[in-house]
């Protein structure tokens, strides 16, 4: 069982660079870069918040729950 | 009370760690000296042979050894803290070697109590250092891994 970020898949529908996303969420480059490298061990919910604000989308978008078995 | 700040403290701990490490660097050269001198005084009570005197003086450089290794890891502990890095892993491994050292300490001054009681309770005070040292580590470690978490909570 996993957690994986699927940030970038967003990011790339909606055409926006981690630089601009990170302007306009207010979250450091390097902070997003630790998010879309599914590095992050934990997300506040005000950056999921803002996330999905600024990328118009679900949480269910960013966030996946990846079973074992699969 | 006397108080003084971190970055003083942690001077003053490398200062401490400095003087220790010259000390050391002359028991090296007055080992054999020590060794007679606690013969001396064995002597008194049960006579020590050449073969005891030789065992003592291969006691005494292998304390010096291992404290000498533990005075550099502490060396290295102390940069790490002036740097603002004990909250890592490689810290608490340092702290793990140090623990193991004085664990060390101890059972080679149990190997002296046939000659001297000195010897056990060296071994008593020096394995309750090490058993506080373990638990340290153990703290370190559950720091550690909290502060890894809050580093990449985003």
């Amino acid at each position: 069982m996993r957690i994986e970020i699927n940030l970038d898949v967003v990011m790339a529908k909606r055409k926006i660079s981690l630089s601009e996303l990170s302007q306009r969420v207010g979250i450091s480059m390097a902070n997003l870069s630790i998010l879309k490298n599914n590095k992050a061990k934990a997300i506040r919910f005000s950056t999921l918040e803002a996330l999905c604000r600024e990328l118009q989308c679900s949480v269910g978008d960013i966030i996946a729950y990846i079973p074992d078995d699969k | 009370m006397l108080k003084i700040s971190n970055k003083a403290s942690a001077n003053l701990s490398l200062i401490f760690s400095g003087v220790f490490m010259a000390a050391l660097t002359v028991m090296y050269f007055i080992m054999p000296l020590l060794i007679t001198r606690f013969c001396d005084v064995v002597n008194v009570i049960r006579p020590v042979s050449k073969l005891g005197y030789i065992y003592l003086g291969i006691i005494g450089y292998l304390v010096l050894i291992v404290a000498t290794a533990t005075d550099i890891l502490l060396f290295a502990l102390l940069f790490r803290v002036k740097r603002g890095l004990v909250f890592s892993e490689r810290s608490v491994a340092y702290i793990r070697y140090i623990s193991w050292s004085v664990f060390a300490e101890a059972f080679l001054f149990l190997l002296i109590a046939p000659y001297s009681l000195i010897g056990i309770f060296i071994f008593i005070a020096a394995f309750m250092l090490g058993m506080a040292l373990r638990v340290v580590k153990n703290v370190i470690s559950e720091a550690v891994q909290i502060k890894i978490e809050n580093d990449f909570t985003v």
